[in-house]
């Protein structure tokens, strides 16, 4: 039976959204920046953050539950018009710079490890224009082309695993604390805005079919994304090693690079460079969509998707700011311990003006 | 807005163009197969390129039946990425790394302390793989890479790609890339693949592969050896170990990368003659650090599977199975001696271990900063280290006696 499309999607595809913004950043300059601090224990963060994370966002569920509205319109109700709008232009502009930075640092990979004669803007342009095109057909083409694509690229990640398993060493994960628990914890707190996509993606509620879809694949997706993560940050130090692993960039290209099918087949980064552009492009598609998403909720307006193309020219004048992929870096570190605090806060914050509400209504 | 969609139609399709600042065609590649270094006047570098000639081998030689499988060109250059550079230049096509496997390194460059920035410079560029392989050479690289001329492998690439295949497979000399030379350049010890041109002191030994490079006692074939190690200490070559020691070094770690060894061993009834036998890994090298004591205890057991090749002295062992045990005992013992000689050269003259011991340390440890306060290279060469090899005997061949002349005269 053909089912009529209604703009709306369900489980699965919510799933691979969650999987393609969150679960995907091992291969980009996540690791080098959790490698810094965690050292060869790096691999403990993302678990830590996804308690760190998971706590709020549950709460987070309970309201959405309760009020059966998204997070955008979770906050006008609870806090009014003027808070709500402060408090939804901070979450516009965590978006708005982290999808700017993010594409910077893509881009960076891509001319460091690939292209390196072709320039930053004439790459990024190709990047935004290709993701701005998935974004413009609308959220459901968004979740549709995650979830076609979603089991070729998990195969392929799995396989590029295997085909370096014979140069990894399990005994390299020792000293198992690495720079010491307290460190690990406490960085984890900082810089759990990693994963801070998981509670701006509550924003799409109304895009999903059922609440229970969306407690499932949210759920699902954002442990299964965290411990995707925490594996590959593992895989790194099993293969290079501490401290050569901090002193590598990009390990997950570096990977492929490593990667032999026997004695004969090698150099074949280019096939997982080829499914790493894609996933690139679903993540930037699904990022611009909440960017401009974001926005057109904070000015109250209906149509927001033809915000799309200057959104699109504004990130990319963003994105060509920053000097190098250490600048980058360097700014990414920045947003993500700001945006760690708001991140964690917010659904508390919104949780306790429920409740005070509540009391004030009986 | 029909208009305006045909008109996008045709304009997209350009942008799917890219890569025309870094697209490459085939035919104007130089790739480079081995890359030489050598240390040169003023702190700087001679750098050996050896390319390689894609027509000669394929099946269209016939269009330059005069050209060499290869070329080497050698520049006195700052690092390797300005040679590249400059190479071309020589050469009519661009200099490309992007298929090179095997860098070697003169001796008198990898003893210095520099040679460790050298090559983790060039490393930046990404057409430097990591998994490339590293011979250290006596002579001068580019001598080297001019020697070698291999009879039987008219493309280089093939000459390197099979000795690589088949040093993982005798454990004669190490599985050294410089990826592995990077995860060990503080104080551990790093083994690099040891060979040569040239002929040294060719005496012949009893013990078939207790050799340097340039000793095996050779007639003919191809001019390169390739036996035995370099040894590595903070990044700078230190010494040499033989054929014999580094495969105990390499049977000594946890994990080993499939290799069998075949050696002989001298018989223990009979001492005239020597039986021969291939062993092969049962397991993982059992390593128990006590990092508790002071000096730390090393105990290791490497579990063995003894396969007996050929027993010229005749003794029945086959059927035998006291005088196996016998044998067995003996085979125990000299190995054990070996290594523990091994182990007290590491001590003693090089205070640190190519055993990737540290490995089995570093697990007893909580935190990076305890391990690193615990200085394990200082503790390791006043260390207590106890080595047992556990071998089973496993098969005799597929005969069960050996052919007696005067039993067959009988019969």
């Amino acid at each position: 039976m053909i089912k009529l499309s209604d703009g709306k999607i369900g489980t699965r595809e919510f799933l691979s959204i969650v999987m393609f913004s969150i679960g995907i950043k091992f291969a980009d300059t996540t690791p080098d920046i959790l490698f810094q601090f965690g050292k060869n224990a790096a691999w403990m963060v993302p678990i830590f953050s996804m308690f760190m994370l998971g706590i709020p966002f549950l709460i987070l569920l309970l309201l959405i539950k309760k009020h059966k509205l998204g997070l955008m319109e979770l906050l006008f109700a609870l806090t009014g018009k003027y808070i709500g709008f402060v408090l939804g232009l901070a979450m516009f502009v965590i978006v708005f710079m982290d999808t700017a930075v993010n594409t910077r640092s893509y881009i960076d990979i891509v001319n460091a490890m690939y292209f390196q004669r072709t320039p930053i803007p004439y790459l990024l342009l190709m990047l935004l224009a290709v993701s701005f095109y998935i974004a413009n057909r609308g959220f459901e083409t968004i979740g549709r082309t995650a979830w076609i694509v979603f089991p070729y690229i998990q195969v392929v990640i799995l396989l590029l695993v295997v085909f370096v398993l014979e140069d990894s060493d399990v005994m390299h994960i020792f000293p198992i604390a690495g720079p010491g628990m307290p460190q690990i914890i406490r960085q984890s707190a900082a810089h759990s805005a990693v994963f801070g996509e998981i509670i701006l993606l509550a924003a799409f509620f109304p895009f999903v079919r059922q609440y229970k879809d969306f407690r499932f694949a949210s759920i699902v997706g954002f442990t299964v994304a965290c411990l995707q993560v925490a594996f590959f940050c593992a895989v790194y130090v099993l293969v290079y090693d501490f401290p050569a692993v901090r002193q590598l960039l990009f390990p997950f290209h570096q990977l492929a690079r490593t990667a032999a099918i026997g004695q004969s087949v090698t150099n074949v980064e280019a096939v997982f460079f080829f499914f790493w552009v894609i996933s690139s492009v679903v993540r930037f598609s699904i990022l611009l969509y909440l960017t401009v998403f974001l926005f057109g909720r904070i000015i109250r307006l209906k149509e927001f998707e033809p915000l799309l193309p200057p959104m699109t020219g504004f990130i990319f004048m963003l994105a060509l700011l920053p000097e190098n992929v250490v600048v980058t870096n360097v700014i990414r570190e920045w947003l993500l311990n700001l945006s760690s605090i708001f991140l964690i806060a917010l659904p508390f914050l919104l949780f306790l003006i429920d409740r005070w509400k509540g009391r004030l209504q009986t | 807005m029909r208009i305006a969609k045909i008109v996008w139609l045709c304009i997209f399709p350009i942008f799917l163009l890219t890569g025309c600042w870094d697209k490459f065609e085939l035919e104007e590649q130089a790739y480079v197969v081995a890359l030489g270094l050598d240390k040169a006047s003023d702190n700087l570098l001679s750098v050996t390129f050896q390319i390689a000639n894609p027509q000669v081998g394929s099946t269209n030689k016939g269009e330059a039946p005069n050209e060499p499988p290869s070329d080497s060109i050698s520049f006195v250059v700052p690092d390797i990425i300005s040679a590249k550079e400059l190479a071309n230049s020589v050469v009519s096509r661009r200099v490309n790394f992007g298929h090179l496997r095997t860098i070697i390194v003169g001796e008198k460059l990898a003893v210095t302390s520099e040679f460790q920035h050298i090559i983790g410079t060039s490393l930046r560029d990404p057409e430097l793989r990591r998994e490339i392989n590293l011979i250290i050479s006596p002579e001068n690289a580019s001598e080297f890479i001019k020697n070698n001329k291999p009879k039987m492998e008219t493309r280089p690439h093939k000459y390197y790609a099979f000795m690589t295949q088949r040093w993982r497979e005798t454990g004669e000399v190490p599985y050294s890339t410089l990826n592995r030379y990077y995860s060990r350049v503080a104080g551990e010890l790093y083994l690099a693949i040891y060979a040569t041109t040239q002929k040294y002191d060719q005496r012949g030994s009893p013990n078939e592969d207790n050799y340097l490079a340039g000793q095996v006692p050779q007639k003919g074939g191809d001019p390169v050896q390739m036996i035995g190690s370099a040894v590595f200490k903070n990044g700078r070559m230190i010494g040499k170990l033989t054929g014999e020691e580094t495969r105990y070094a390499l049977v000594l770690r946890r994990r080993a990368l499939a290799h069998t060894i075949v050696a002989s061993y001298a018989d223990p009834l009979n001492s005239k003659y020597r039986y021969t036998v291939r062993l092969v890994r049962r397991g993982n090298t059992q390593i128990k650090v006590d990092v508790k004591q002071d000096p730390p205890v090393v105990n290791v057991n490497v579990p063995l599977i003894c396969q007996v090749l050929s027993i010229p002295s005749l003794i029945d062992y086959p059927r035998d199975t006291h005088k196996q045990k016998v044998l067995k005992a003996s085979l125990e013992e000299i190995m054990q001696s070996k290594a523990m000689q091994l182990v007290q050269k590491t001590q003693r003259q090089y205070e640190a271990e190519p055993f990737l011991w540290y490995n089995a340390a570093r697990m007893k440890f909580w935190t990076l900063r305890e391990f690193e306060a615990y200085h394990w290279e200082d503790r390791y060469s006043r260390a207590k280290v106890n080595v047992d090899f556990d071998i089973r005997i496993e098969m005799f061949g597929k005969q069960l006696d050996p052919a007696r002349p005067q039993q067959q005269g009988r019969g």
